[in-house]
């Protein structure tokens, strides 16, 4: 038994191939899943509109509390019997979007509350209309205080696109699973690719501080 | 939607329920005796130590489940290392769980004011007499909603444990929709039975949270 550690280097084109994937999986993801979840962060908020608000309460418990692989599996095996049939990628996006926007929603939700009510009327008074109220006083608030939060859950998200393996989307896991079961290089592999996401996962991070340094830092100071 | 078929699956489905809430309370029970040891560890005053263990959390933390279960899976037979399937399942859910619990511990300890440390020093404890009868319990009180909201995570994360073949909820509902051909309400029933143990503790989890900050 001996350890090949030069495996992975040779199929690194396949490995960044498949990286790349993810992380263009992991951006639309997370930006859909954003504004989605901003949108029901609103709807959860207000209570308002009335039908809808039930109907988006009910999504998001249910996605934030069954498992992304169940919902993936009820997706892309379930929809079919209805006649929709998707892509793996298709239905993966579509589940991996919808269980973020639910945690997103929840966090952004959090964040709206928190913003003293004495914003809201003081935006009133100066005449600025409800979605200007909300997109230029409201959401950076928000977008600041929960920035913690947010780039936790876009981890989340990147973690989340190694489940659409399983659907067979050739993301970093599968392209991973299938070297393994053309090589039987397992440990070098999977060590390989575990360090690799470290690496993307750390390479989002610094690009978040960074942003939030350049958008927020001034501002933080005041407070 | 058609459930006629759900009466004569029911106990099939129950006994994977209780398959799942097994995986799940094991990893819970041991990754948070290793995440709580390697939380301590992460505040200690060695720096060889807290590197060391910086490097395990930071590795598991920086990498989804499903490799890290794939790298055990495949990869300990590979190096010679044969055990069994519920060994690695376990195994893999401790270290995962354990980098997480790891974070929520060290933050919990490091929220205490440190003047607790040195008011118990004067009163002549030892670093494991501060920790046990001062620290803590505090702790246990900080973490506590981040920790429940964590299980909430280890038991949605089980479900991964069915990519590896272990046989739980996942798992069983593949065999079930095999014979009944009806993925769709098989899978609404299998998510049913996830969201009827994580609703009320996320519930819970936000009462808590809610309860601390108003006081």
């Amino acid at each position: 038994m001996f350890l090949d550690w030069l495996f992975p280097i040779y199929h690194l084109p396949e490995l960044l191939r498949g990286a790349a994937v993810t992380l263009e999986t992991s951006a639309a993801a997370f930006l859909f899943s954003f504004f989605l979840g901003m949108l029901f962060a609103i709807v959860r908020f207000h209570k308002k509109p009335l039908v809808l608000y039930p109907i988006v309460t009910a999504f998001v418990e249910v996605f934030r509390n069954t498992p992304l692989l169940v919902q993936l599996f009820f997706i892309y095996f379930g929809f079919p019997q209805f006649g929709i049939m998707l892509s793996p990628m298709q239905a993966g996006m579509l589940g991996l979007v919808a269980n973020s926007a639910s945690y997103y929603s929840e966090i952004l939700r959090g964040g709206i509350q928190s913003i003293p009510k004495g914003q809201w009327e003081a935006a009133d008074c100066l005449g600025l209309s409800r979605p200007q109220v909300f997109t230029r006083i409201i959401c950076p608030q928000v977008i600041r205080d929960t920035f913690p939060s947010i780039t936790n859950q876009m981890v989340l998200v990147i973690f989340g696109t190694s489940v659409l393996s399983i659907l067979d989307v050739k993301e970093l896991t599968q392209v991973a699973s299938i070297l393994n079961s053309q090589s039987f290089r397992s440990m070098e592999i999977f060590t390989f690719v575990m360090l690799l996401y470290y690496g993307v996962t750390t390479l989002a991070l610094a690009v978040c501080r960074f942003c939030y340094r350049r958008w927020f830092a001034a501002k933080t100071e005041r407070r | 939607m058609d459930f006629s078929w759900l009466p004569a699956y029911g106990g099939m489905f129950f006994e994977a329920f209780f398959l799942t809430l097994k995986l799940a309370l094991m990893a819970i029970a041991t990754g948070t005796v290793l995440g709580v040891a390697a939380g301590i560890l992460l505040t200690s005053r060695f720096r060889l130590i807290r590197g060391i263990v910086r490097v395990y959390v930071e590795l598991f933390r920086g990498s989804p489940l499903l490799v890290q279960l794939f790298m055990v899976y495949f990869g300990l037979p590979h190096v010679g290392v044969n055990i069994s399937l519920n060994m690695t399942t376990v195994l893999v859910f401790t270290l995962y769980g354990g980098a997480y619990i790891a974070e929520i511990t060290r933050s919990g300890i490091e929220a205490i004011p440190k003047g607790q440390w040195e008011a118990a020093e004067s009163l002549g404890l030892n670093y494991f007499q501060t920790m046990g009868h001062v620290i803590f319990r505090q702790t246990l009180k900080i973490a506590f909603p981040s920790l429940v909201g964590f299980y909430i995570g280890m038991i949605k994360d089980s479900s991964l444990a069915s990519v590896i073949g272990y046989s739980e909820l996942v798992k069983k509902s593949q065999t079930i929709m095999n014979m009944t051909a009806r993925p769709f309400e098989t899978y609404i029933v299998v998510g049913l039975c996830y969201f009827i143990i994580c609703f009320p503790l996320s519930k819970l989890v936000s009462y808590i949270e809610k309860r601390s900050e108003a006081k």
